[in-house]
């Protein structure tokens, strides 16, 4: 079997023929075919089975409508399922199988789902499987899917790869088809930028499918110039393949790029681009989508719409069959027949419900007027067809139109509500389609091509002028007038016959009566409960039959049916599309440290903090886990002296005049009087009183301020700053800058860090502790004449300075201080070790900034002053602020030091109980923040909030953990568990 | 003199990547001062650096030149400038202070960006891929610049040249912003 | 979105930060005012829930870092006015 139905002419390149399978099977089809127009030119009728019943069933479309031939292409990694027939372009090798069957396609063993219908129908599942409730997910739901549902997943990582991007116009033209081409031609010249687009991978719309002449050229000629002249504009651009998917706010489109023109497995590029085009104006030429007619048994392989019919025909010179008829409601039925005559392709018969005299004569076919189809038969390809006449019709294809939709979805995604129009008995476009977008041609329900063009035409220009473009005076191409006459017919009587409505998800017209005798009255509450309108086609063929029955169920019009809201996207969209290159390390960007490259070098484990990579500890040889480096690294650096990477806290520059005065508006302490060469702790609140970040502010000269942020709360602090200066006090002469990665910061700690500094400092500065004492800053030099900083202040308690030189010197710095360390057995100190010596000194950190915490809960009210305002200043008076009873900040250790020490993890988590009581909700006290094994101590210790807590200093409470299992008894005591007068800080 | 020498380090190490129509290069031989302008001092600072380097105050997301090509100033922010000139010093912010000798407050931001170039006829194609702006070559003509967002990355971009651009992202991102930029023209070339 | 800043003009808003109102611009100077409390109170919490045109706080982090008030209507997303937050305060009367 080769190409049985394939015909002369066609948009293909029979010089170029393709190999591809399907179900296995070896074919052949030609450059230009869809993956559909190539099954139907091998004669292949069936090509899935349905939704719910396993119907068999065929291709329906030739569009992205498509609701039947939905396949699986691409075998292991790359198979995706559910893709559309009707618009997979043709390749080389090409696999495509069939889905929703089991054994082959042509003896589904699901099938018998079919003789069950009667009992399945509209809300089955929510009837049936009601109880008992528990067997819903252990036994219903997974047969359901096993036995319902579409295609597959491969179950392995997507091979592909996806890009996004952004492009800008003056106008973005959807839909390159007559009317798009005509707006796009006088648009563009205006000199406008333009974009069009069209999902279709071959532009021209229909025009490609008809035999409709365009200024007197074949009607795809005519597109193929306009699409010619239009690529040689350097303001055009064209994007065929490229579905316009979502209108969003201030003329934001998506637009999904696809790359299906050649195997997956074999191209290096992007599968898929997700554009963001930003327009100024859009000029929506969608076309129309053409719809069915519910009549019995409708669904067989070999019913199609007649439109498609044609398309396959003249563009794909592919016939659909060897004796073809036509089921019509309106004018446009009778071209299919006619085209199909021309090419030689016998017509049996056209059946036209509509009483009036026929549109034409036919030659060969028999006409019926005022007549429709009640009945079809053969099972897995169409046989004959029964009228409501009582005439039987053998035919193997028979040709459907229930009249042309304008494809208006688009204007709906802001609310946009479709009007109904009983002249073309169909809805179109309100007039609240996107702002910036206007609708020209079929789309907007004008259905004579020569008027559809002259509409768009004029729109082009007519846009442009809005935007200051004048178009060039061209005119408007011509096109024989056809009239286009409909009469609504939704269905019709089909006794015991299932009439389908929707095919995709197996919906019939009875379906929807019962909904409607249920009490389903609403369009949404229909949709939801027979799933009309649902699935990767959306109903885009179904809805408005669907709407036409319930109408008339109701006995109300079609405007007061009204239809579901159409909501983006208009096609399906691959997840993998939206996600773009944002997948494994690339989800976020990552952010390295002057020390990372040195790090490495020591092999470092590394821990992502926010996006930055800090180094968590540093193995040594022999070290088997993580405490031991951790340890280690605090007690040689309480011991002798230990370095670590800080150039993660947030650093600003402050300068102006009125630097003081600013800072005293955001912290709760006073800085108005710091002197040049100091440095000062701060705590800043949030208005609501809440700590809202804490760090150090040094004053460099008398209007120079630097101030230190949290890693975490580095950006979110800055922009504080700017509402405080730009909305609250903008007269204050007060310039910020951060300058976070303009220093390499490293903070140098314990007893012998001034020793090691001496070496690294340049002389000139006396760094002594007279010189140099606890809380001085300034603007030092080291090397020999690098320009630094050098802040004495202290997080881990000990004699410690941090230093910062220009970034450039970073890595040059950490290896000089490592050098020059080597005499004091100088260690390097990862982020566990700073979190060891921050719990050891009490400070707070992140679990203790949370957000609920005031600073009288932190244990810092005295720092706090009476004598200013200060943003958190009134609020934090309030007396449920000030209640003793808070939960408030305080430290926990075990009575038994041992405890957890085998378990080998901390409190951290732990809710405190009292000794006796039950852990539950209502006996909860508190919780413990932060934890850890403090090596200087010799046990794990805890930050922690209890109720009251400043007030319960040696009482014993319980630190239960029941996640991981642990009961221990703790004692309550102050934070400052290791040198907690502060002597080692200032030596 | 000192045991110790630090020795400075260009955060991309001086990459250099040649592809067909499209060069991506480290920018290693500019130095960038913020100079922040205070309201009362706007036409002092006017008047003196038209007066030492003929320079003029870019109006927002413009640049000009001094008059021997050697400052080029970005207007980013209403407030502040940003000076891009040729030094490579690490006392870029007293160099420059001197040389506009203008009543502004100065900070150095030398070491806080990565900057890399990417250039050819394929650039704008190549940036397409992740920048939110319109690089339309009469949109964004040369000597413009811009602050945004591209691959959640805040960067600068600046048009040195018909079809160059300098790419500005904090240091520690520029690993991340090479990387990106070299997935485009993977992806487009 | 697109916000159309007054400086550089239209620019997605993905380059912006949303805070809130413009009531925030209102904070209270009577803070050594004991009932100023109150005050302090309703500039904190107290907000209509607009449906409609909405004076709103905006931060260009990506961009110049400038704060706008942005007039978006919240049912249409409509923006018909972008001003600097800073000149907008000004003509509230803050200052220093």
């Amino acid at each position: 079997m080769s190409q049985t139905n394939r015909k002369d002419g066609g948009l293909i390149n029979k010089d170029k023929t393709l190999t591809f399978t399907f179900n296995g099977q070896i074919l052949r089809g030609y450059e230009g075919d869809t993956l559909a127009s190539a099954l139907l030119a091998n004669n292949q009728q069936l090509v899935g089975r349905s939704f719910k019943y396993h119907r068999p069933r065929g291709i329906v479309t030739v569009g992205s409508e498509e609701p039947n031939a939905i396949m699986e292409i691409g075998s292991g990694a790359y198979k995706e399922p559910n893709t559309r027939a009707t618009v997979t372009q043709l390749y080389n090798g090409l696999e495509a199988n069939s889905q929703n069957h089991r054994g082959p396609l042509s003896f589904d063993l699901m099938a018998i789902t079919d003789f069950f219908s009667p009992m399945l129908g509209a809300g089955f599942y929510y009837k049936t499987f009601m109880w008992p409730k528990a067997f819903w997910e252990k036994l219903y739901e997974p047969a359901i899917r096993n036995s319902a549902g579409l295609g597959t997943l491969s179950t392995e990582p997507d091979p592909d790869t996806y890009d996004k991007g952004f492009r800008y116009c003056d106008i973005l033209i959807i839909g390159a088809g007559a009317s798009g081409l005509s707006a796009a031609l006088t648009a563009a010249s205006s000199g406008a930028k333009v974009i069009l687009a069209d999902e279709d991978f071959l532009m021209g719309g229909r025009l490609n499918s008809e035999k409709t002449k365009v200024d007197d050229i074949a009607g795809s000629e005519w597109a193929k110039n306009a699409v010619d002249q239009l690529s040689a504009m350097d303001n055009v651009t064209l994007m065929s393949d490229t579905t316009i998917f979502g209108v969003y706010d201030h003329g934001i489109y998506g637009a999904l790029e696809n790359r299906s023109s050649e195997s997956r497995a074999d191209s290096k590029k992007p599968r898929q681009v997700n554009w963001r085009i930003y327009a100024k104006r859009s000029i929506l030429c969608a076309g129309a989508i053409e719809r069915s007619i519910a009549f019995g048994n409708n669904d067989r392989p070999g019913i199609m719409l007649a439109g498609a019919v044609r398309a396959y025909m003249n563009r794909f010179a592919v016939a659909t069959g060897k004796k073809v008829s036509v089921y019509t409601n309106n004018d446009d039925g009778w071209q299919t027949a006619k085209d199909l005559r021309s090419k030689g392709v016998k017509v049996v018969a056209v059946i036209d419900s509509r009483t009036i005299s026929p549109v034409m004569g036919i030659q060969g076919a028999e006409i019926f007027m005022g007549t429709d189809v009640v009945d079809t038969k053969g099972r897995r390809a169409l046989k004959s067809i029964k009228l409501s006449n009582g005439k039987s019709i053998d035919t193997d294809s028979l040709a459907v139109s229930g009249g042309w939709n304008p494809n208006l979805h688009l204007t709906c995604h802001h609310r946009g509500i479709p009007k109904w129009n009983e002249d073309i008995a169909s809805f179109v476009p309100d007039d609240k389609a996107p702002p910036g977008m206007s609708v020209a041609g079929r789309a907007k329900g004008t259905m004579v091509l020569s008027d559809a063009i002259k509409e768009a035409h004029d729109l082009g220009s007519s846009v442009a002028l809005e935007l200051g473009f004048k178009s060039k005076n061209l005119k408007a191409a011509s096109t024989p007038a056809v009239a286009y006459n409909v009469v609504a017919n939704w269905g019709v009587p089909s006794g015991k016959n299932r009439a389908w409505v929707d095919f995709q998800n197996d919906v019939t017209a009875k379906d929807v009566k019962l909904a409607n005798q249920e009490g389903f009255k609403s369009v949404e509450h229909v949709k939801r409960y027979t799933t009309l309108g649902m699935a990767t086609d959306q109903g885009k063929t179904a809805n408005v039959l669907g709407i036409g029955i319930m109408a008339e169920n109701m006995g109300q019009t079609m405007q007061e049916t009204g239809t579901t809201i159409f909501r983006p996207p208009y096609n399906p969209v691959a997840v993998g599309a939206f996600a773009g290159r944002r997948r494994g390390m690339e989800f976020y960007p990552t952010r390295y440290t002057p020390s990372h490259k040195w790090s490495e070098e020591q092999g470092a484990v590394f821990v992502e903090v926010g996006m930055w990579y800090r180094s968590q500890w540093f193995p040594q040889p022999g070290e088997t886990h993580w405490r031991q480096s951790v340890d280690r690294e605090v007690i040689q650096t309480r011991s002798s002296v230990g370095i670590c990477d800080v150039t993660t806290l947030g650093k600003i520059d402050i300068k102006g005049s009125d630097v003081s005065e600013f800072l005293n508006k955001v912290y709760v302490n006073a800085f108005a009087k710091l002197p040049v060469g100091k440095t000062r702790y701060g705590l800043m609140l949030r208005e609501d009183g809440m700590a809202m970040d804490d760090g150090t502010t040094a004053r460099l000269s008398e209007d120079h301020f630097v101030m230190t942020t949290t890693t975490a709360n580095a950006v979110s602090v800055y922009r504080h700053l700017q509402f405080c200066h730009q909305v609250l006090w903008p007269d204050l002469d007060v310039h910020m800058i951060s300058v976070t990665e303009q220093y390499a910061q490293y903070a140098v700690a314990g007893p012998n860090s001034r020793k090691l500094l001496e070496k690294i400092v340049d002389s000139k500065h006396d760094i002594s502790n007279d010189g140099f004492p606890f809380m001085a800053a300034g603007e030092i030099s080291v090397c020999g004449g690098v320009p630094a900083r050098l802040f004495r202040i202290s997080f881990s308690g000990e004699l410690a300075y941090e230093i910062a030189v220009p970034t450039r010197y970073g890595d040059s710095l950490m290896r000089a201080m490592m050098e020059a360390g080597e005499e004091f057995n100088v260690v390097p100190y990862g982020t566990e070790a700073l979190g060891v010596m921050r719990i050891e000194k009490g400070h707070a950190a992140g679990p203790e900034l949370n957000g609920q915490t005031s600073a009288y809960d932190l244990g810092m009210g005295g720092m706090v002053s009476g004598k200013k305002d200060f943003i958190g200043y009134k609020l934090g008076l309030r007396e449920e602020l000030q209640r003793s009873d808070r939960m408030q900040m305080v430290g926990f250790k075990p009575v038994n030091k041992s405890d957890l020490v085998e378990k080998g993890f901390s409190m951290a988590g732990s809710h405190l109980l009292g000794l006796r009581e039950k852990p539950t909700t209502e006996n909860d006290q508190g919780w413990i923040s932060s934890s850890i094994y403090s090596p200087m101590l010799g046990c794990y210790i805890g930050l922690g909030f209890i109720k009251d807590g400043l007030n319960r200093k040696g009482e014993f409470v319980r630190a239960v953990d029941l996640v991981r299992g642990s009961d221990i008894e703790v004692e309550i005591c102050s934070p400052h568990f290791y040198d907690p007068e502060g002597g080692r800080l200032r030596v | 003199m000192s045991d110790y020498e630090l020795l400075p380090e260009s955060p991309l190490g001086g990459v250099e990547i040649e592809l067909d129509g499209f060069n991506i290069t480290e920018v290693t031989d500019k130095s960038l001062v913020m100079v922040a302008l205070p309201r009362d001092k706007y036409s002092d600072i006017e008047s003196s650096i038209d007066k030492s380097c003929g320079l003029k105050l870019p109006e927002m997301e413009h640049s000009t030149e001094s008059k021997d090509s050697s400052i080029t100033l970005w207007r980013l922010q209403k407030n502040q400038v940003l000076a891009y000139f040729t030094y490579e010093g690490h006392d870029a912010e007293s160099h420059l202070s001197s040389q506009l000798n203008a009543p502004a407050y100065y900070t150095d931001q030398s070491d806080t960006w990565a900057m890399i170039r990417v250039s050819g006829n394929r650039s704008r194609d190549v940036l397409e891929r992740i920048c939110p702006i319109d690089l339309s070559p009469e949109v964004f003509s040369v000597g413009r610049v811009s602050r945004t967002i591209m691959e959640h990355i805040g960067t600068i971009i600046f048009r040195d040249g018909d079809d160059s651009y300098v790419l500005l992202t904090m240091r520690s991102f520029g690993r991340s912003m090479l990387h990106a930029i070299e997935v485009s023209a993977d992806n487009v070339l | 979105m697109i916000i159309n800043h007054p400086l550089l003009g239209p620019r997605d808003s993905e380059e912006f930060v949303y805070l809130g109102s413009t009531d925030l611009i209102n904070r209270p100077t009577n803070w050594e005012d004991e009932a100023s409390a109150e005050d302090f109170y309703q500039y904190q919490y107290i907000r209509d829930n607009i449906a409609g045109d909405h004076q709103e706080l905006w931060y260009h982090e990506q961009g110049d870092q400038s704060w706008l008030v942005v007039s978006r209507n919240t049912l249409t997303h409509e923006i018909t006015n972008v001003e600097l937050a800073q000149d907008v305060a000004r003509t509230m009367g803050r200052g220093k």
